[in-house]
């Protein structure tokens, strides 16, 4: 039956809807969660805290885990479901800027309007100064464009591009996240408690 | 370590692998409606009766004409190599069995488009494909291949080489005996050159 609104079980209109409550329900989660303190979300990077990492991680793999279990019963169709296209050397790029502006702020997009709605100065300073890169970044668009656009891949699955079945390619991650946890676990163990 | 972590991972690790077991996309298989009608729309499904005896008398092994009229129709005439499957049984297990075979493009006929169109679009919507209308049916057939009518003398020489194809292939499918002709060749012209009968005189 889903997605609901490719599906036309719900009109696109609902969009606009379902992302408010979702993106409501996501902050509350997140702040609750204590993820709306720059230091917890930097402790990833000085292995003090690797909160972060556990909790993204857990996301994905439970949340494919369950979605590739509802398309065998029949409840989502996955080939409707919306996959972002990949450009290799931009994400690259991209993912090395944003991790740059996440160790030095200690924020993330997301967090960083979590933090700012309960009033923190430093996550404003970042979400404004977050805006003034969005106005730079687009004012020097044409310059960048073609290297925006450089390295497009279509909109492809990791699993696609490595010719392996889902199921062995989930197995693989589920792994490579267990082993990522325990190893945290012991990186977090020897190193001396940091107090935030 | 924690006692919790241990059993959640392990549930993790355990439906991980239950997704090896999983047959991928057993469900949803169908064709989504507007892909459909898009399919239905741009008239590629449908096959011309001169295509297809040209295509039955090369012998091409990828033909499976499937006649989904009723058995006691079928029982009175069926093209050749023709497989009986009645709208009524086109989702059992035999018939999707002789719709799954390897390499073959499937052409629906009946007497008329109706029914073998009902049987496209259920069979496209089951998830089957290379399938195909033969378009006007089992009347086009008999009314181009059969018993084809000779054109006016005033159309155009494709329709008179058209007509030639469709004698021959009546003759392969009748065994009827009918000469056929080729197709007229233009007189020949004389092209001898004509001697001059005046002398060359000053030009510009």
């Amino acid at each position: 039956m889903g997605p609901l609104i490719p599906s036309n079980i719900l009109d696109p209109s609902w969009n606009n809807v379902i992302a408010l409550i979702v993106g409501i329900a996501f902050g509350f989660i997140l702040e609750s969660s204590g993820f709306s303190s720059s230091r917890k979300l930097a402790g990833v990077f000085y292995g003090y805290d690797f909160v972060v990492l556990k909790v993204f991680f857990t996301a994905a793999i439970t949340a494919a885990v369950g979605l590739y279990y509802f398309e065998y019963v029949g409840w989502i169709n996955m080939s409707l479901v919306y996959i972002n296209p990949t450009y290799v050397a931009s994400t690259i790029v991209g993912g090395m800027i944003m991790g740059l502006g996440f160790i030095m702020g200690g924020y993330c997009p997301g967090t960083s309007y979590c933090a700012a709605a309960i009033g923190k100065i430093d996550a404003i300073v970042f979400s404004t100064a977050m805006l003034v890169g969005i106005l730079i970044f687009s004012e020097f668009y044409p310059l960048l464009e073609s290297f925006y656009n450089s390295g497009f891949l279509g909109n492809v699955t990791v699993y696609e591009v490595l010719g392996l079945p889902v199921g062995w390619f989930m197995i693989i991650l589920i792994v490579v996240a267990l082993g990522a946890f325990y190893v945290t676990s012991l990186i977090q163990d020897k190193i001396k408690e940091v107090d935030y | 370590m924690n006692k919790t972590y241990v059993i959640l991972a392990l549930v993790l690790v355990l439906l991980g692998i239950g997704l090896i077991f999983l047959k991928a996309n057993p469900n949803n298989t169908e064709i989504p409606p507007d892909k459909l009608l898009n399919e239905l729309n741009d008239n590629t499904h449908y096959i011309s009766t001169d295509d297809l005896a040209q295509r039955i008398i090369e012998g091409d092994p990828s033909v499976q004409l499937i006649d989904v009229r009723t058995a006691k129709d079928a029982a009175g005439f069926m093209l050749p190599g023709a497989i009986n499957v009645p709208m009524g049984d086109l989702l059992t297990e035999e018939s999707k069995a002789v719709l799954t075979q390897d390499g073959k493009d499937f052409i629906f006929y009946c007497n008329g488009d109706i029914l073998a169109n009902q049987a496209w679009i259920i069979s496209r919507r089951a998830g089957l494909a290379r399938l195909h209308v033969l378009k006007g049916g089992l009347n086009c057939w008999v009314e181009t291949i059969l018993q084809p009518k000779p054109p006016a003398p005033t159309e155009p020489q494709e329709a008179f080489d058209l007509y030639q194809a469709r004698l021959g292939a009546s003759q392969f499918f009748t065994g009827a005996t009918i000469e056929v002709k080729k197709s007229e060749t233009k007189e020949n012209v004389d092209l001898t050159k004509k001697t001059k009968t005046r002398k060359v005189e000053g030009g510009c």
